[in-house]
């Protein structure tokens, strides 16, 4: 196990430095100058020497790469254009707000999906089972920035008992949290339902019915607990596609994540803060799958190590 | 049922190419006329789903954005499904320290979450259709080259393969008639979720102003307009929204009737 997660790691660190080179070119990129973009063409040539100085534009790319990549290591990320703050405090300030959507969007979605899977595979075939897979391919259809509008209409506009916007309690979570992790639980409430229904089919589901074990304890205990095997490894990879929708989830319910510090980088030009937002992002999606991938392997002995 | 699922994805993906075709004929009014007098007005006869916050027709709108969600989908999706699977191919067929390398180009790309790719992309090239067209196509290669490889490699062991290279077929004509015609159902069914999902990101990148530019009607520049007005005009939001769900669950229909249709095990 220790092995594995040794190898993983050394196997993870070329991507994130490759994911690394890819966002260090993104600003050169732009068309034209970046100097010119961000200050504007009629700028005074003193301003933009010292912006081009301050971002290190003015030396050659290799050395610019190389400081890059050793402020990337050393946790120097860069300072903000707009208003000169390090990245990396602007990103301290704000991941944590992120955090708690994702993970409470995926608590939502595993909330809803497992039981519903499970509920349609034991019924596999009937007219339940269709209508649950049929809400769930809606599910999946449904753009997030379609689904946070019409959440709120009814349940903060209409019925008025949730806050349209912002942080201030945990109730403001309740609607960004369903938008966000409605998507996520379509596809996994279809995966638990595929990985159920293999799973009934096995001998051993046979031999533990055969015994007089309940139907219940067949299906949860047993059965179940095979099922969410691959289910888990799925869920890892999608935390991802959940990192990088905040960012639309963040937009429509004003929330003050990763998402919307890189949206509002994006409008002001600040380039620093705009790679270093993808550049956490992107880490965390690679940590957490070298994270699911190990603890899929440490829960299921039978995958070779 | 499942059968069901597919028809009604193919009558929806249907309906919508003719819309997209023949979109300037069938929109009622000029997509980007704009009447102040009728901002926010609601659905009337005159204009069936109302106006928006410049008193443009919604339904002409939401015609037209057909137009341009289906053509950068359309796009998009022949270029990665003819240069990804073709990749693919050659990559599995030889094998070697080629293939590890194009393995490991595919996984720097799955390292980045499509859609936050694109966002990084278009937050340095800007909002253009055409640069909307050449960020999707940059990520979304890798998920018909990945398929492509993995059938070449099980493929080229198979009797088939090994009886055409032993008498004497050249490579070309064993990749391209022996191997790829029997990989045509997964990369079909593939290329209907990848239009479902090309179209969403892009809608998504219009929503957050960075794919199609203000100027020219899409839907997810339209939520993007309906969103900052939802207490005022909740019509400007829903409507689009809808359309972009209905395109995407139709492809989405499509690609599962076609799955398990062409899949053996299918359930």
């Amino acid at each position: 196990m220790f092995q594995y997660a040794i190898k993983r790691i050394l196997t993870a660190t070329p991507v994130l430095l490759a994911v690394s080179t890819i966002v260090f070119f993104l600003i050169h990129a732009i068309p034209g100058d970046p100097v010119d973009m961000i200050l504007g063409e009629q700028a005074l040539a003193a301003d933009r020497a010292e912006l081009a100085h301050e971002m290190g534009l003015d030396q050659p790319i290799r050395v610019q790469y190389a400081g890059f990549l050793a402020g990337l290591v050393s946790g120097d990320w860069g300072r903000s254009i707009f208003d000169k703050r390090p990245v990396t405090e602007l990103i301290r300030e704000r991941w944590v707000a992120t955090f708690a959507l994702a993970v409470c969007a995926m608590f939502v979605a595993i909330a809803i999906a497992i039981p519903a899977g499970v509920f349609a595979a034991v019924r596999k075939g009937s007219f339940w089972d269709q209508v649950t897979m049929l809400v769930a391919l809606i599910g999946i259809s449904v753009p997030n920035f379609w689904l946070g509008p019409v959440l709120i209409l009814i349940f903060s506009v209409d019925l008025g008992w949730l806050p349209i916007s912002g942080r201030e309690s945990l109730y403001s979570l309740i609607l960004p949290s369903i938008t966000l992790g409605a998507a996520l639980a379509a596809m996994i409430a279809r995966l638990t339902r595929s990985s159920m229904i293999e799973e009934i089919r096995r001998e051993y589901v046979t031999t533990a019915r055969s015994k007089g074990l309940s139907e219940t304890s067949v299906i949860y205990k047993h059965a179940l607990r095979n099922a969410l095997n691959p289910v888990i490894t799925i869920v890892g990879l999608q935390v991802g596609a959940l990192l990088a929708g905040a960012i639309i989830t963040e937009k429509i319910f004003n929330w003050p994540g990763l998402g919307s510090l890189l949206m509002e980088s994006i409008a002001r030009r600040d380039y620093p803060v705009v790679q270093g937002c993808i550049l956490a992002i992107s880490f965390a999606y690679v940590v957490v799958n070298l994270i699911t991938d190990c603890l899929y392997r440490a829960a299921d002995p039978r995958v070779k190590l | 049922m499942r059968t069901l699922t597919a028809k009604m994805g193919l009558a929806i993906v249907a309906i919508l190419v003719i819309v997209a075709i023949f979109a300037p004929w069938i929109a009622p009014f000029d997509p980007g006329q704009y009447n102040l007098d009728l901002a926010f007005a609601g659905p009337s006869w005159q204009h069936l789903l109302g106006n928006d916050a410049d008193g443009r027709d919604i339904l002409s709108r939401v015609i037209m954005g057909t137009r341009v969600s289906l053509g950068i989908g359309v796009s998009v999706i022949a270029v990665t499904m003819i240069a990804g699977s073709l990749m693919g191919l050659i990559a599995g067929w030889y094998g070697g320290l080629a293939d590890r390398a194009f393995s490991f180009v595919c996984d720097v790309f799955l390292a980045f979450p499509g859609f936050l790719f694109a966002i990084a992309v278009a937050a340095f090239v800007g909002p253009s259709v055409v640069n909307v067209i050449v960020i999707l196509c940059l990520r979304g290669w890798v998920s018909f080259a990945r398929l492509t490889r993995g059938q070449a490699l099980s493929l080229k062991e198979r009797e088939f393969v090994q009886a055409g290279r032993a008498i004497g077929v050249r490579t070309p004509r064993v990749l391209l008639r022996h191997l790829l015609p029997n990989m045509a159902g997964p990369i079909i069914v593939n290329a209907s979720f990848g239009l479902a999902g090309v179209i969403m990101i892009e809608s998504s990148l219009s929503f957050l102003g960075l794919g199609v530019p203000v100027d020219q009607p899409s839907w997810g520049g339209m939520m993007d307009q309906g969103t900052q007005f939802l207490l005022v005009a909740p019509h400007l939001s829903i409507i689009p929204g809808i359309a972009v769900m209905l395109v995407v669950l139709g492809f989405n229909f499509l690609g599962d009737g076609l799955r398990d249709m062409l899949s053996p095990r299918g359930r």
